[in-house]
């Protein structure tokens, strides 16, 4: 009633525009610590991922601190200045691990192989299984006799005769090549 | 310790250029290698087999035989 309802209104709107903004700057800051935020990162969230094909987290590795923050002061100036230990131990406030690193081999295609061949040996278990207690038994048509029959016949009428079964069959002769 | 500046851009481009030249070659080598040793000797087979074919006497072999069922072999009666 102080206010007239336009006012109110809009005074609303921005208060909970500004909880939002503040809901979600405080989870990402309870997650990231005192780290500075650097850039939009891969996925526009304050997050830190090592990527070969996207090396610019948007968010420093380490928090700061002060030995840290002497360090950024000095880098503000001459880099030839810089001694290697305290630009490695730069690179290292600010990224987990070097390009080397993160492309290292994980030997996971062992245990990748290892396991696959496990699944396929235990596969080879259920078919003898299965052989034993479940399938009816084979047709006779698949007997020795039987098969030696279908072959002379295959021959007999030369069946594949250019480069197929009958094309090793000597037909002068009545045995194979 | 100095070394050479590494090459900071153009590496897809380059990697595709690179890419397309040996898929190329690549290419044309299984072509050729397909074709004079599977595809050739092929036809020969087949000529070599039909330059003296006599599907006649095939015919009668097979009938003789008695293995057509619309045909039986010589001297037997329908």
């Amino acid at each position: 009633m102080a206010l007239n309802p336009i006012t109110r209104r809009a005074l609303a709107l921005t208060l909970r525009q500004i909880s939002l903004q503040q809901t979600a700057a405080a989870s990402s800051v309870s997650k990231i610590g005192s780290r500075e935020v650097v850039g939009f990162g891969f996925n526009g969230t304050p997050c830190y991922v090592g990527r070969v094909d996207f090396p610019m987290p948007g968010v420093r590795f380490k928090e700061n601190t002060p030995d840290i923050q002497a360090l950024r002061e000095k880098e503000k100036g001459d880099w030839n200045k810089l001694t290697l230990e305290e630009k490695k131990a730069l690179y290292r406030t600010s990224f987990c691990q070097t390009f080397s690193e993160m492309k290292a081999p994980t030997g996971e295609w062992k245990s990748v192989l290892g396991l696959s061949l496990i699944a396929a040996s235990l596969a080879i278990w259920v078919y003898m299984w299965m052989k034993l207690f479940v399938y009816s038994p084979i047709p006779d048509t698949l007997s020795p006799e039987k098969q030696e029959a279908q072959l002379k016949r295959i021959i007999a009428l030369k069946m594949n005769p250019v480069q197929g079964i009958s094309s090793e069959w000597d037909y002068s002769k009545g045995e194979w090549k | 310790m100095v070394i050479a500046k590494p090459v900071m851009r153009g590496l897809l481009t380059a990697q595709i250029k690179k890419h397309i030249i040996i898929s190329g070659i690549l290419s044309f080598a299984a072509v050729g290698v397909w074709k004079t040793m599977v595809q050739n000797p092929r036809k020969q087979l087949y000529a070599d087999f039909y330059k003296e074919y006599d599907a006649m006497a095939e015919f009668d072999r097979i009938r003789n035989l008695g293995l057509f069922q619309s045909c039986r072999p010589d001297g037997e009666e329908e």
